[in-house]
């Protein structure tokens, strides 16, 4: 059957370009600056947040067994460490950020080497606890050793998701 | 280098998203922005609903929603025929983790991808570019929605301090061949 391979191509117009330069705008560095301080009126609602998603997780952790993850349990998981990427990187707490990152991470090269060991996740998720707001907040020396430990667990799961992904 | 000016103060959004505390993050930037009150919703069948009688000047979906994927509802948008509104600027918002979607986003007709977090100059720099680019909107069997091989360098690159903004960056500029775009457009039947 022949396809059509119609194409139209149009300009149109939309309401947002003609708002935009309408007289009585602000600067970029005015908006963004407003914008900040909107956003950092809910810093410890989010700071709060952190916490409790991170409780989230360890209570999933807490119900697996023989440290082996349940099917969707990453998934689940996965969604937590992704709102913990938001609302740290939002707020600028950079370890926590480059850990929820990591845990991102290992979850991926987890699935991508098939194995459902929980302890790489746990460990992240200790770490977590420690750099959340409130939390214990090591030195920065101690910080520094940490993340490189994470970034050790990653390079190993990633290196057992690289034959995996090759026989794929 | 003289500043960017815009007016959002008279401008809708609507912010789908199932994450209670990105849609609080993002709606404190739009008003930030000027604008006075984002529409929020968690699901893509809200968003739907809500679509069939209003229009709104921008839109902003996560890529996975509860209900759907944000892919099936940019697509749905971009094929509403009879409202402009299948005309009006989209950006999606991936998760971390989902970034693999971006070419998923671009071929539903998202105009731009950016990855969570969003920063506020992220978020700025892509609706003032969305609005005043003046981008073709290409309708075929296959595609409707936005050039997605446009002339212009895409969004501003903006200094923003994350990872992400640099990522979310790189959907500007999809592949900016202007050779391409002249010879489609000589080609194409208006």
């Amino acid at each position: 059957m022949k396809q059509s391979n119609t194409k139209k191509i149009l300009y149109p117009k939309t309401r947002l370009a003609e708002l935009l330069e309408q007289p009585g705008g602000v600067d970029r560095d005015a908006a963004v600056a407003e914008a900040v301080r909107a956003i950092e009126t809910m810093r410890e609602d989010c700071s709060e947040a952190i916490g409790r998603t991170i409780s989230r997780i360890e209570g999933i952790l807490e119900r697996q067994k023989a440290g082996k993850l349940a099917a969707g349990a990453t998934r689940e998981i996965l969604s937590h460490a992704d709102r913990i990427v938001t609302l740290a990187g939002t707020y600028g707490y950079a370890q926590l950020d480059a850990v929820a990152r990591s845990l991102c991470d290992v979850i991926a090269a987890l699935e991508s080497a098939g194995s459902n060991a929980a302890e790489p996740i746990a460990v992240h998720v200790k770490a977590l606890r420690l750099l959340a707001p409130g939390g214990t907040a090591p030195q920065p020396a101690e910080s520094e050793r940490m993340l490189s430990e994470l970034g050790k667990v990653l390079a190993h799961f990633r290196a057992l998701a690289r034959p995996q992904a090759c026989r794929a | 280098m003289p500043q960017q000016r815009a007016n959002l103060n008279n401008a809708t959004a609507l912010l789908v998203d199932s994450d209670h505390f990105t849609r609080g993050i993002i709606a404190h930037m739009l008003r930030g922005f000027g604008l006075e009150a984002p529409v929020l919703l968690s699901a893509g069948k809200e968003a739907q609903e809500y679509l069939q009688h209003a229009y709104v000047d921008i839109c902003i979906v996560e890529s996975m929603l509860p209900d759907m994927m944000g892919t099936d509802l940019v697509s749905w948008i971009r094929r509403r025929e009879a409202s402009q509104i299948r005309y009006v600027p989209i950006i999606m918002m991936t998760g971390y983790t989902q970034f693999h979607l971006v070419s998923e986003a671009r071929d539903a007709g998202a105009s731009l991808v950016v990855k969570k977090p969003v920063s506020a100059q992220m978020l700025w720099d892509r609706i003032v570019w969305a609005g005043r680019s003046n981008r073709a909107f290409i309708e075929t069997a296959d595609y409707v929605g936005p050039d997605r091989r446009f002339r212009s360098a895409g969004p501003p690159n903006g200094k923003g301090r994350r990872e992400s903004d640099r990522a979310g960056s790189e959907e500007g500029a999809a592949r900016p061949s202007g050779q391409d775009e002249e010879q489609d457009r000589k080609k194409a039947a208006v």
